[in-house]
């Protein structure tokens, strides 16, 4: 197990470098350097005699340099997490990045762990109880899960609490709170307002989790070796959880790889509807705005929590599958 | 057939098995009766498709939806009281008990018999801790002599190793130290050497012989190989479509067989020293969907001796003969016409 991981970590390198590699091609694909803008941006507020201390700037920014060379000075100072400033909002990327994070984290954890949570239970009674009254309605419910985009679920929930308390809870806090710092009431806001993200994405979360789980333990169930436990006169109870379960994560398991990246950027759309202060929002407009240093360093970061969340992925699989872990 | 007979272990009475499927109900197992004596070998004869598998699952109640034991008793003997295992809850604590304790089973797909996720030490303890009252170091102790005896090189490896580092003949081997660990009466062998190849098959059927011997144990054994069932059979019964033809001793089944399906299998062979040319007899036609059985007699539309009105109206019912064989054909009842006697 130990080589397997050290196998798999060595192979790690060189996918980062060239998720780096790309990051930075990116970054240097929009036409002219951060001098030529910076030389706009001064001449539009009325700095004329800017342009004549191009060739200067080029120099203080080391933009005079070659791309490789350029490439290991911004490289080396990405791994030092400083990641350049936002061009839009003149400020260092990771301060900004720094702000949203926690709060992105917050509310992509409590979906995914609920959903999770939720989801591989009710997919194994809906396995083990196949056609009865119980899967028919699981079915129908995670069908409109699935069905339903969770943006219009969000809202749909946002109109009910409006309808009832005549607040409207976008955002994920009032607005006494949005600089406050942390006490005890600013906690209690954000729960008042956490729960319609977290709700409205985990009925579609635990809708796919618990259609993959259903699936999967379905066709498990079915397999030799379940009958031939059974056949030994294992309890119905240890070959469901023992043979069935086990064998039946896998696919959830590779899933989870996806997963970390979802905690940052899963349901974009939902954040923009309920004007959420997380990553997704700060990336889409980074994006529409061509602040290439905010957006290429999350695209970066994106990039890297692929390979961090199938590593991770990988490891599970091989601990709870000799197959992969003996190859 | 009686319960009182102090030599059958297990006696299948009128057992009907079907398959509820949207297409409709196929009766994969239909009327039939059998019993298996006491360290005895029942071999169960028969083309894919005839009900012989469904036959044996449903012995240990593991038939699932949307297959259902429509009626019938499965009489097993082996414990102080009689227990018919057809009536016993799905969940009940006896029939776990009974399973892999009294009447284990070994099947046709050693390679997807083990699960792939655990050692194979893991699941033959896991048959031993659930049947037997002893403590881990005991019953590990068990399982290694288990391993051993059914001729795997050096077990405790074995213990440690997962099914996917075995082979298939060694996974068989395991299979069948699994199933044989807490002793059974009755060994469900479905098919056991169908998967593995033909020097692999030989070493199973001849340790299966060993711990026969051994063990004190009776087979049912299911095949569609008529050289395995003559090497490993005392009794067999011939099962089409869901119906037992014909039940008759291992010399008889190859001297003189009776139903015409049993001939046929036979013709269909090739045996050494008849080069003369003949093309070898295969079977007219296919098994028939069990979802579409035919009126009648079910082998009549590939039967050579078929009589018209007759075996396409009326169904055979089992005849007994003198020498105690059964045989479900007209051909062998004295109450129709066009009867060939064989009584006399």
């Amino acid at each position: 197990m130990g080589a397997y991981i050290l196998r798999r970590l060595l192979t790690l390198v060189p996918t980062v470098f060239l998720i780096t590699v790309l990051g930075f091609i990116i970054m240097e694909l929009p036409p002219g350097d951060y001098v030529d803008r910076y030389i706009l941006q001064q001449q539009a507020q009325g700095n004329t005699g800017i342009a004549d201390q191009e060739a200067m700037l080029r120099v203080r920014f080391g933009l005079d340099k070659p791309a490789a060379v350029r490439f290991t000075h911004w490289l080396g100072a990405f791994a030092r997490g400083d990641f350049g400033d936002s061009l839009a909002q003149n400020r260092p990327v990771r301060t900004i990045i720094g702000e949203r994070l926690l709060l992105t984290f917050v509310v992509s954890f409590c979906a995914f762990l609920l959903s999770w949570g939720i989801g591989i239970p009710l997919g194994i009674y809906s396995a083990t109880h196949q056609y009865s009254k119980g899967d028919n309605f699981l079915t129908v419910t995670a069908f409109l899960g699935l069905g339903l985009p969770d943006f219009l679920i969000a809202l749909i929930f946002l109109v009910l609490a409006w309808r009832v308390s005549g607040d409207v809870l976008t955002g994920l806090f009032s607005s006494e709170f949005t600089t406050a710092s942390w006490s005890w009431a600013k906690f209690q806001d954000l729960l008042r307002h956490l729960w319609i993200p977290v709700l409205a994405v985990i009925l579609t979360g635990t809708a796919w989790v618990m259609r993959v789980m259903r699936g999967n333990l379905l066709d498990v169930l079915n397999s030799n070796y379940i009958q031939a436990a059974r056949a030994r006169g294992v309890p119905e109870r240890v070959v469901v959880w023992k043979h069935g379960v086990r064998n039946a994560l896998h696919p959830l398991v590779s899933a989870l790889g996806q997963t970390l990246v979802w905690l940052v950027n899963g349901f974009t759309i939902t954040s923009i509807v309920l004007d959420l202060p997380t990553i997704q929002t700060v990336y889409l407009n980074a994006t529409l705005s061509q602040d290439i240093f905010l957006g290429g360093t999350i695209l970066i970061l994106i990039g890297l929590l692929v390979v961090i969340g199938t590593f991770l992925a990988d490891i599970l699989l091989a601990w709870l599958d000799p197959r992969i872990r003996f190859s | 057939m009686s319960a009182h007979d102090a030599s059958s272990l297990l006696s299948v009475e009128d057992l009907h098995v079907h398959f509820h499927t949207e297409q409709g109900t196929v009766q994969a197992v239909n009327g039939v009766s059998f019993t298996v004596g006491r360290g005895q070998t029942l071999g169960v004869l028969g083309e894919s498709g005839c009900g012989k598998s469904v036959t044996g699952f449903s012995l240990l109640r593991l038939i699932r939806p949307p297959g259902r034991i429509e009626r019938g008793r499965i009489v097993y003997h082996g414990l102080d009281t009689e227990l018919d295992l057809v009536q016993e809850p799905s969940r009940s604590p006896l029939l776990r008990q009974v399973r892999g304790g009294e009447i284990a089973m070994i099947f046709q797909e050693p390679m997807t018999s083990l699960d792939p996720v655990y050692t194979a030490g893991n699941q033959v303890l896991e048959a031993i801790n659930y049947h037997l009252d002893v403590s881990q170091a005991a019953a590990w102790d068990m399982a290694v002599t288990m391993l051993g005896k059914v001729g795997l090189p050096e077990p405790q490896r074995i213990m440690h190793t997962y099914p996917h580092q075995l082979s298939g003949g060694m996974r068989q081997r395991v299979m069948i130290a699994i199933a044989l660990a807490c002793h059974p009466q009755l060994l469900i062998a479905d098919e056991p050497t169908t998967a593995l190849d033909v020097t692999t098959e030989a070493q199973i059927l001849e340790l299966l012989q060993e711990l026969q011997t051994d063990l004190q144990m009776a087979i049912l054994f299911i095949t569609h190989d008529l050289g395995v069932i003559a090497e490993m059979a005392q009794e067999v019964i011939v099962m089409y479509l869901g119906e037992i033809v014909e039940r008759t001793d291992i010399e008889s089944l190859f001297a003189e067989p009776l139903h015409p399906y049993t001939r046929a299998l036979l013709e269909s062979i090739p045996r050494l020293g008849t080069r003369d040319g003949k093309r070898l007899q295969a079977i007219e036609g296919v098994v028939p969907s069990p979802a579409d059985i035919p009126l009648g007699c079910t082998f009549h539309p590939r039967c050579p001796d078929f009589m018209p009105g007759l075996c396409d109206v009326h169904a055979p019912t089992p005849q007994t003969l003198t020498d105690g064989r059964q045989v479900q054909c007209f051909l062998y009842d004295d109450q129709r016409p066009g009867v060939r006697n064989l009584q006399s």
